[in-house]
């Protein structure tokens, strides 16, 4: 060992150890964390509360640890504290439509589950106690609005969200490894399927790029088929998918060429720039 | 320490196998031929080759502080100068026995509110605020002190932020009832004192001549039986004539005291006790002696608060780097008891710090003098390892008399660097806990 970081600065945001990408340093990182490239953040509401475990992005019971709360498995969580967990889905079905409830056929209710972040931060600050939550009477494979009249109270705990003190996410919140599941899945469809706006702000999905003749990014979407660098700056176009450069032209690498060619019509990005090509 | 401690790069500092990195304050442990590789580069002036040293290291990062000032920083805290003259006769004084070369005056009620009415007008929930009391002597006029105590205790309330008090006295007029008043508020009391009897008698005597250090302690005894939610310190202002600074520290602590700091009198107006390069010399010594007295307390897991040492191991540990040395002109202002804002306390009355009045922050002044106290523009700052610790020094007492002291700083922080590594080594609870 030639170097041991010591303080706080040293040791949590700018050492990089010996072997390490840049992209563990904070300003190169994928940032990514809903559902996430590098970790799922979602992950850390699974076991918000004592003695059962949500699913990380729905209101449904997924596990339950003490039998007293058996009758809450696969059932839905529609109030906690007082506060509704879920809202009606409304809008216009077509522009300039009327305003109505969004319900489908798979959603009769047309209820839709608030994201934890936002729903659960109004009760964070109990957390320790136990707080009255309402949940269907019996279990829902289908989200429940929350005034669904058939419905069951018990009084569960939440846990606390950091270790006292400390900016460190509880220890009893999640398990090592929680954290880093459920996220995307770049061999299989999901680099395919990013939008250009899902992408992380360091936007690995722009390469070849360079400054155009008006001090612009000029540069191609990665999983553009004509990605040439001999193509000049000024011609390169960041094209999001699924545009077309020409209604016959398969643009972008499909589904069965990312499955049984990655290697050919994927290449390694080195400073930016495709590899391979002269 | 003072050779040992002088800048040989402004990328790096060795203290024997701890390295320091200005960019950032990092601080990493070195194995001995590492370290021996990296002391002879540095003795070297090869600053090319150092950077590219530390690049293999793999500790280079981009700058983390540029060019750019502060501008327009939100208000953190306010200390009122709430009384403009003093019943003590310090010749030292940087606001010259309390008058700042003006009239003696108190601030008036209305002053005082509109002061503590702009410290909270921008402030949102959850934020702390703090309010300070300076006088001159403060305690002269106390009944400013509880109005706007609390109204800020008001004002916190209404807006669920929190408010936190502080006031720094020379003593003498302190009762049990504002011991009672401080505790109920929980403020940071803060004694000046300069030594054990006739030292700080011969430094801070009455108007009329008499010793004060008597009247203080016997003040001082029931406010240190009290404290509770309030911490009441002492601040030593060293001068060429009271450096038995380990038996001053040891005595203040003896009488109970929160914790006891000392600062050096580097710029005073009639030039009066200032420290010169043997003082500070001397003086270094003692901080030192300070220093490893407090560093055998806490391997023997004794609370020994001498807050030079304690407040540059925190600092240290957390890696604080800024281009400012302190606060002032930016989150901090100084109100006079006219109600013009200054850069701070010090700068009361002095047109070289002005920054509005408290109907209102002028932002243009404020600019102006942020741009042009940020480190980058100080010199010799631009080839010091210790510039972002430091910030530039004092800016009061740059401004007066330029920068006198940077040798003492230096070495000042090159002890506490190892002293920092030794104490992380062998009671790392004590960061935890502190």
């Amino acid at each position: 060992m030639k170097l041991t970081p010591k303080n706080q600065t040293a040791k949590q945001l700018l050492h990089r150890s010996v072997g390490n990408p840049p992209s563990t340093l904070p300003d190169q990182a994928i940032s990514n964390c809903f559902p996430g490239l590098e970790f799922d953040f979602r992950n850390v509401w699974r076991r918000i509360f004592v003695g059962i475990t949500m699913h990380e992005a729905d209101s449904y019971v997924v596990h339950v640890e003490e039998q007293e709360y058996a009758s809450l498995l696969h059932c839905r969580i529609l109030k906690v504290d007082g506060h509704d967990m879920t809202t009606i889905l409304r809008g216009p079905r077509v522009a300039n439509g009327p305003t109505v409830d969004l319900a489908t056929p798979a959603n009769p209710d047309a209820a839709w589950f608030m994201e934890w972040s936002n729903s659960i931060s109004r009760v964070l600050d109990k957390a320790g106690s136990k707080v009255t939550c309402v949940f269907t009477a019996e279990p829902s494979p289908i989200q429940r609005r929350p005034d669904w009249p058939d419905t069951q109270t018990v009084e569960l705990e939440i846990r606390r969200f950091f270790e006292p003190d400390t900016p460190i996410i509880a220890r009893d919140l999640v398990d090592p490894g929680d954290l880093t599941q459920s996220l995307c899945s770049p061999w299989q469809n999901d680099y395919r399927e990013c939008a250009c706006y899902y992408w992380a702000s360091s936007r690995p999905d722009f390469v070849d790029v360079e400054a155009d003749s008006n001090g612009l990014s000029a540069g191609f979407n990665w999983m553009d088929h004509d990605r040439s660098l001999k193509t000049p700056v000024d011609e390169r176009v960041y094209l999001p998918d699924p545009r077309p450069r020409t209604p016959t032209d398969p643009t972008f690498i499909t589904y069965d060429q990312l499955f049984q060619e990655w290697q050919t019509v994927l290449q390694f990005i080195v400073g930016g720039k495709d590899q391979g090509e002269e | 320490m003072i050779a040992g401690s002088a800048p040989r790069s402004r990328s790096a500092h060795l203290v024997d196998d701890v390295l320091f990195l200005p960019n950032g304050s990092r601080v990493f442990a070195l194995d001995a031929e590492t370290s021996s590789a990296l002391d002879a580069l540095l003795g070297s002036g090869d600053e090319e080759a150092i950077e590219q040293r530390l690049r293999e290291l793999g500790v280079d990062v981009p700058p983390l502080i540029d060019d750019t000032p502060v501008s327009s920083p939100p208000l953190h805290a306010l200390s009122l100068a709430v009384a403009q003259k003093c019943n003590l006769g310090c010749t030292y004084c940087y606001a010259q026995q309390g008058e700042f070369g003006g009239a003696a005056k108190n601030m008036p009620l209305d002053v005082a509110l509109d002061a503590v009415a702009l410290l909270f007008r921008d402030v949102a929930p959850g934020e702390r605020v703090n309010l300070s009391f300076l006088g001159g002597e403060p305690l002269i006029n106390r009944g400013v002190i509880r109005a706007a105590t609390e109204r800020a205790v008001e004002l916190a309330g209404e807006r669920g932020a929190t408010a936190t008090f502080s006031i720094t006295t020379n003593g003498t007029l302190l009762t049990e009832q504002d011991g009672a008043f401080f505790e109920q508020h929980g403020f940071a009391v803060t004694l000046s004192i300069d030594g054990l009897g006739a030292a700080h008698d011969a430094l801070r005597p009455f108007k009329g001549g008499n010793g004060s250090f008597g009247r203080i302690v016997e003040n001082a005894a029931s406010l240190l039986r009290m404290q509770r939610r309030m911490q009441v310190s002492a601040r030593v202002t060293v001068t060429p004539h009271n450096l038995d600074l380990r038996e001053t520290l040891g005595g203040l602590l003896g009488l109970g005291f929160h914790s006891v700091g000392f600062s050096p009198m580097l710029a005073s107006p009639t030039g009066n006790a200032e420290m010169d390069e043997d003082a500070l010399s001397a003086m270094l010594e003692q901080m030192i002696a300070c220093g490893e007295e407090f560093e055998r307390r806490v391997l023997a897991g004794e609370r020994y608060a001498f807050t030079n040492v304690v407040n540059a191991l925190r600092e240290i540990h957390k890696g604080t780097h800024r281009p400012y040395p302190c606060g002032a002109g930016a989150g901090y202002l100084g109100v006079s008891a006219d109600g013009e804002l200054a850069a701070c306390h010090r700068f009361v009355g002095d047109e070289a710090g002005a920054m509005g009045s408290v109907a209102d922050v002028d932002r243009g002044k404020q600019n102006a003098w942020l741009a042009e106290r940020h480190v980058h523009r100080q010199e010799p700052c631009s080839s010091c390892w210790a510039r972002y610790l430091c910030g530039g020094g004092c800016h009061h007492e740059v401004l007066a008399r330029g920068r006198t002291a940077c040798d003492y700083v230096r070495g000042w922080l090159h002890y506490c660097i190892g002293a920092y590594a030794r104490v992380l080594d062998a009671r790392p609870d004590w960061f935890g806990a502190a």
